[in-house]
């Protein structure tokens, strides 16, 4: 079946008191792998269990494939330039009419606790929502599992179970992949491995595939795309290099990455701060810039600092220095210039810094 | 009597189970469905049977006041009654307590040879009803028992069975309801702690005393509640030991010609006094729930008993060979001793036929509506599904003495043609065991995580194929496990039976009961030994309802 987009206009939706999500719109193009990265409540489960169904919206609207699956089928026609107040829109009552069962949006899902059927084996499991047989044989053989196919799913191990899962959901030949945190419950050991297996297997089936994590690891290496998702907000849709480049607030900055910041004033296109005139990227909206600390290197014509203490990492030093105006940064340097704790060194920058509106003092 | 009740039902056992899985998130089910009004209805009608008995017996306690209550108040004995059943409760719990303690910490913390073993035989006791052990008790040292002769024979003279002597002899079989509280606990005590407290330096008693008591003290509590509210709610022995409690002056006074309604008034007596007790328990089996943790409890290291080692077996052993192999042994005994004498022997084909058949009906009647609630909880209607459960908690506090006295009141008052009818009867058990059936499958339903509904959902199933094709599957060993309790709870159930049930019609535990009031013990042999490997069969096959779907 043909993969499809998914676009999300406006959503808002409510657990009593609790705004899981407040007005997001977002979309992910079909074919794309599209991650949701944030921490735990920011609302990125909600929005992918909204997309499959399971919970409906209180306004705005899903569409999938461009067909509203929940919100006003009316609005689909004829959408109106200026949108009503808020007020009119919660008390609108949900029409049935326009919304769509999770049964029939055909939408895979993968659980973060996997969901499999306790009383089915592992071969019926896969069976359980699949289109034919034969299909679901050669899933479970992809994914490795044709030995253990009678067994209970209790009687696996972790790894084991997210790959029933994820053969389940694509054996019942989605037009949608969504996966729920479908690491998390791994060992680390695990995780990269079952990441490749995932991403080879997604990708292989051509699909629209959304995957929620709260690791910034399972986003980079998996992402096209990542929105960073907080207290209900998209704040940010990109590409990675994009998003841990040139984050568009702080919160960004910090989700993907150390973040740490420099006074710096702008001038012509670039930053001046403690390192010169650095390339800038962003508008220079506050007095900020990010630094990443991998971006810090030495250089005989650089900056004087003195290091402070260091933290062995294995391929790198994280060193923490004091500039000559106190200002204290981490900087991961390869482990044969990392000096020892209280030598002096000189630092320099390396590639453009990020403006950053809403930056906190470093 | 409650046997059946309440040795299944261990409310601070659940409540582990639900504070060991991860706080689910905010569930809210908004799907539309206008399908939800028969359940609801249902749901309210059921509410309502079950709160029948407690509301008739206010209802009419207050109409009939003078002929009901009135007598009743001001009657001398009627103290002397209520502190008979009190003191009674009391001294079983605290003698329930101190056999449990050491059973549970020897069968869990020591190398006592075979301690796996013993501590599921001695939960084994909890299948013998009163009116059994009370056969037992009466058939060894009443006045021609065995053990009474040989006693005397050492120059002891044993007190009359037909007291609180042999009363409490009878009910102590109950001690594991006082050991289950305790197990649960312990199962969930870190061997860290103890550990720890080694550690830190402790001998072994102080780090007991220190670390560990203070943690059993609130199940120890709940334990000694739980046995004294099935004292109180007793039938079977204390009216076979002729012991004048508030249960048996209940069945006293509805059996007598002159002053039936006073019944009422005792009933209402024992209403409150059990309502209290009950209260009491909830609030420490509340205390007793141990704290939640993320990881598995270390199992715990074995103490080396040393030169306790023989003694604490031969106590283990004790215990468990008088709860277990006695009530055996005395009704073979008795079989045989029947047969030797040339006994008249009464055929038990027809009472056995209708245990059987009244068990099968009530199990399967009271699993089915006992799935109602949770179905309602899971699909949005929690606070409908909330309000059964608190209703049907009224007919599983109620003694049953009391529940068959509301019943038999009402009928005869107001629904005359359900007088001793099957009907009424199944109505009765469903008052008194909908609560164990709902216990068991709440505890499988209510872990099952409601992910499966929406992975099922997704794979293309409409609301009802989950419920039939995973829901309930899914929890297959918990709704069996349901159906299992209500099936032995009401192959034992003898006052509801005794009050309710149509004429001529028999059950092994009203024959039981019977015959032994009469003293036919040959007779009453062969029904107690059926009913008893019954009971034990069951209890040992039961599925745990607590491993069943996650």
């Amino acid at each position: 079946m043909k993969t499809v987009s998914i676009e999300c206009e406006d959503v808002s939706l409510r657990y009593g008191a609790v705004h899981a999500l407040r007005d997001v719109s977002w979309s992910a193009a079909a074919g794309e792998l599209h991650v949701l990265l944030g921490e735990s409540g920011c609302g990125k489960t909600s929005l992918l269990r909204a997309v499959a169904g399971f919970e409906r919206i209180d306004s705005g609207r899903i569409l999938l494939g461009g067909d509203v699956v929940d919100g006003d089928h009316r609005e689909a026609e004829a959408p109106s330039p200026v949108r009503e107040p808020r007020e009119r829109e919660s008390r609108r009552p949900r029409s049935p009419g326009g919304w769509v069962p999770p049964e029939q949006r055909r939408v895979g899902m993968v659980f973060q606790d996997y969901a499999l059927f306790p009383h089915l084996s592992v071969a019926a499991n896969i069976r359980f929502g699949a289109r034919s047989r034969p299909r679901a044989d050669a899933l479970l053989a992809k994914v490795g599992l044709a030995d253990v196919a009678d067994r209970r799913p209790d009687s696996l191990s972790g790894g084991q179970q997210q790959r029933v899962a994820l053969a389940r959901a694509l054996a019942s030949d989605p037009a949608l992949l969504l996966l729920d945190e479908p690491f998390s419950n791994l060992d680390p050991s695990l995780r990269s491995s079952l990441r490749a297996i995932t991403l080879q297997i997604v990708k292989e089936f051509e699909l629209t595939a959304v995957l929620v994590t709260h690791d910034a690891l399972d986003a980079f290496s998996l992402a096209d795309r990542i929105s960073v998702m907080h207290e209900g907000r998209i704040l940010q849709t990109g590409s990675p290099t994009e998003l841990y480049r040139a984050p568009n607030s702080a919160w960004v900055a910090q989700s993907l990455g150390v973040a740490q910041y420099l006074d710096a004033t702008p001038q012509g296109d670039g930053a001046a701060c403690a390192f010169g005139v650095l390339p800038a990227i962003g508008p220079p909206t506050a007095r900020k810039v990010l630094v990443r600390p991998e971006q810090l290197t030495v250089s005989p014509d650089g900056v004087e600092a003195q290091c402070v203490f260091r933290t062995f990492l294995g391929p790198t030093v994280r060193t923490i220095v004091r500039l000559a105006d106190g200002t204290l940064l981490a900087a991961d340097l390869e482990a044969h210039h990392a000096p020892s704790p209280g030598a002096p060194l000189r630092l320099n920058i390396r590639g453009p810094v990020a403006w950053i509106p809403d930056a906190a003092p470093p | 009597m409650t046997h059946g009740v309440i040795d299944t039902y261990t409310p601070e056992a659940r409540g582990q189970e639900e504070r060991l899985q991860p706080p689910p998130p905010i569930q809210r089910r908004s799907r539309p469905g206008s399908g939800r009004r028969i359940p609801h209805l249902l749901g309210a009608l059921i509410a309502l049977i079950s709160l029948l008995p407690l509301a008739w017996l206010i209802v009419f306690g207050i109409r009939e006041a003078d002929v009901a209550i009135l007598p009743v108040l001001s009657s001398a004995s009627t103290l002397w009654i209520t502190l008979r059943s009190l003191g009674l409760a009391l001294g079983v719990a605290v003698l329930a307590v101190a056999i449990a303690l050491p059973v549970a910490w020897l069968s869990h913390a020591t190398d006592l040879p075979g301690r796996r073993a013993f501590r599921w035989l001695a939960v084994l006791p909890l299948a013998v009803p009163s009116y059994i052990s009370s056969f037992v008790v009466v058939a060894l040292l009443g006045t021609s028992g065995p053990l009474r002769g040989a006693a005397a024979s050492l120059g002891l003279q044993l007190p009359d069975v037909y007291g609180s002597f042999g009363v409490v002899l009878s009910l102590l079989f109950m001690f594991p309801l006082a050991l289950l509280p305790l197990q649960a606990v312990l199962e969930q005590i870190d061997a860290r702690q103890w550990e720890a407290a080694r550690g830190f330096g402790s001998r072994p008693w102080a780090a007991f005393r220190r670390v560990l008591w203070p943690q059993l003290r609130a199940p120890a509590a709940n334990g000694g509640l739980l046995v004294a509210l099935y004292v109180l709610s007793d039938f079977g022995a204390v009216s076979l030991l002729r012991y004048p409690t508030l249960s048996y002056v209940i069945y006293l006074r509805y059996q007598s010609p002159f002053g039936r309604t006073e019944s009422i008034g005792y009933a209402l007596i024992l209403v409150v006094l059990v309502g209290l007790l009950f209260a009491l328990h909830r609030w420490a089996a509340g205390k007793a729930t141990p704290p939640s943790r993320a990881s598995a409890p270390r199992p715990w290291p074995t103490l080396h008993l040393g030169r306790w080692r023989w003694p604490s077996t031969v106590w283990m052993s004790l215990v468990v060979a008088l709860g277990v192999l006695l009530p055996v042994g005395v009704t073979t005994g008795w079989l045989i001793r029947g047969k030797l004498l040339g006994a008249p022997t009464f055929s038990i084909a027809g009472a056995t036929a209708w245990t059987f058949g009244l068990g099968l009906a009530a199990a399967l009647l009271i699993t089915l509506v006992s799935i109602l609630p949770a179905l309602l909880a899971r699909s949005g209607s929690a606070r409908v599904a909330r309000m059964i459960r608190l209703a049907s908690h009224s007919g599983y506090a109620l003694p049953g003495i009391v529940v068959a006295l509301a019943l038999v009141f009402f009928a005869t008052r107001v629904a005359l043609p359900l007088y001793q009818t099957l009907p009424m009867l199944l109505v009765a058990y469903a008052i008194r065991f909908l609560p164990l059936a709902i216990q068991n499958v709440d505890a499988g339903l209510e872990r099952q995580s409601t992910r499966l509904d929406d992975a099922a959902r997704s794979l293309g199933r409409k609301p009802w194929q989950v419920w039939a094709q995973v829901t309930l599957p899914a929890a297959g060993p918990s709704i069996i496990a349901a159906a299992m309790a209500v099936f032995l709870a009401t192959i034992k159930e003898l006052p509801a039976t005794l009050l309710l049930a149509p004429l001529n019609t028999h059950t092994l535990a009203t024959r039981i009961w019977g015959w032994t009031a009469e003293a036919y013990f040959a007779a009453a042999a062969a029904p107690s030994l059926v009913l008893v490997g019954l009971a034990f069969a069951l209890l040992v096959l039961r599925p745990d309802s607590r491993r069943s779907s996650s």
